[in-house]
């Protein structure tokens, strides 16, 4: 059974499965560091997604697992480099100033509640940062 | 040189219009004024505000077109009816990638508060922006 984290965004919960099959030490790495609590922003290079940094996952000589450039919506990307995980909720790729295009670890997948979760994270385009936090679904 | 006025959460800056450059653009953009519109920050530019303005519209084409957007410069992009403000590293992209825009002015006074509350709608979200002939 997949192991699972729950999102809590300015009211609204949602569940995410994570890719362990598939990305074994970024999902090792990733549950190792919750609970996290941030305020998500929206992304600026990477289009429609919302993104925390979390310093203390950021390590480039971590394995690039899953790799991904686009995001689907309802999933979770993770850049290693800067330690950025981004929630998306439209059209959007891993970018930055300086890359067209990037890489991401496809983490994880919202399984419940994806659309009202995925309306916060849209809102965050128009109405700015909103705390965020991931905790490990027991 | 034709200078113009914009006021974003209480702080105004001046500008003035690259007429040289973007003749047709310039005077697609003064013909607009004055405005007030919603700012938005860009998701695929970096960092950069936009705003929609019908008038830039009638400008045609593309006029000495650049990809970068250095900070205070002021771009637009005339088929999308598009006028952006640069804070910090930017360029005009959207999700095909890299794209082109028209180089239409640069702030000339009170540069870095402007600067400032662009770069706190990335935490605050909308704002709304009033440009006026000086």
């Amino acid at each position: 059974m997949a192991k699972r984290i729950r999102i809590y965004c300015d009211g609204v919960e949602a569940v995410a499965a994570l890719h362990e099959d598939a990305a074994p030490v970024t999902v090792a790495r990733l549950l190792a560091a919750l609970p996290i609590e941030q305020t998500l922003r929206h992304l600026r290079w990477g289009g429609d997604a919302g993104y925390i940094m979390v310093s203390r996952l950021a390590d480039s000589s971590q394995p690039l697992e899953n790799p991904v450039t686009f995001y689907p919506p309802g999933t979770i990307g993770f850049r290693r480099e800067h330690g950025e995980i981004a929630i998306c909720y439209g059209q959007a790729q891993a970018r930055s100033h300086v890359q067209m295009v990037g890489w991401a670890c496809n983490l994880a997948t919202l399984e419940t509640n994806a659309g009202a979760l995925l309306e916060k994270i849209h809102a965050t385009r128009s109405e700015g940062g909103k705390p965020i936090r991931f905790v490990r679904e027991e | 040189m034709k200078k113009i006025e914009i006021e974003v959460d209480g702080v105004v800056a001046e500008a003035e219009l690259l007429e040289a450059n973007a003749p047709r653009a310039t005077a697609a953009f003064w013909s607009g004024l004055p405005v007030e519109a919603r700012l938005i920050h860009s998701n695929w530019s970096g960092r950069t505000c936009a705003f929609n303005m019908a008038s830039i519209t009638s400008a045609g084409g593309l006029e000495h077109p650049v990809c970068s957007i250095y900070p205070g410069t002021i771009v637009a992009r005339p088929d999308r009816g598009e006028v952006l403000f640069s804070y910090g590293a930017a360029e005009y992209r959207s999700e095909l990638g890299v794209e082109y825009a028209t180089r239409i002015g640069r702030l000339i006074s009170n540069q870095q508060a402007m600067l400032a509350v662009l770069a706190r709608m990335h935490d605050e979200g909308d704002k709304v922006v009033r440009i006026r002939r000086a």
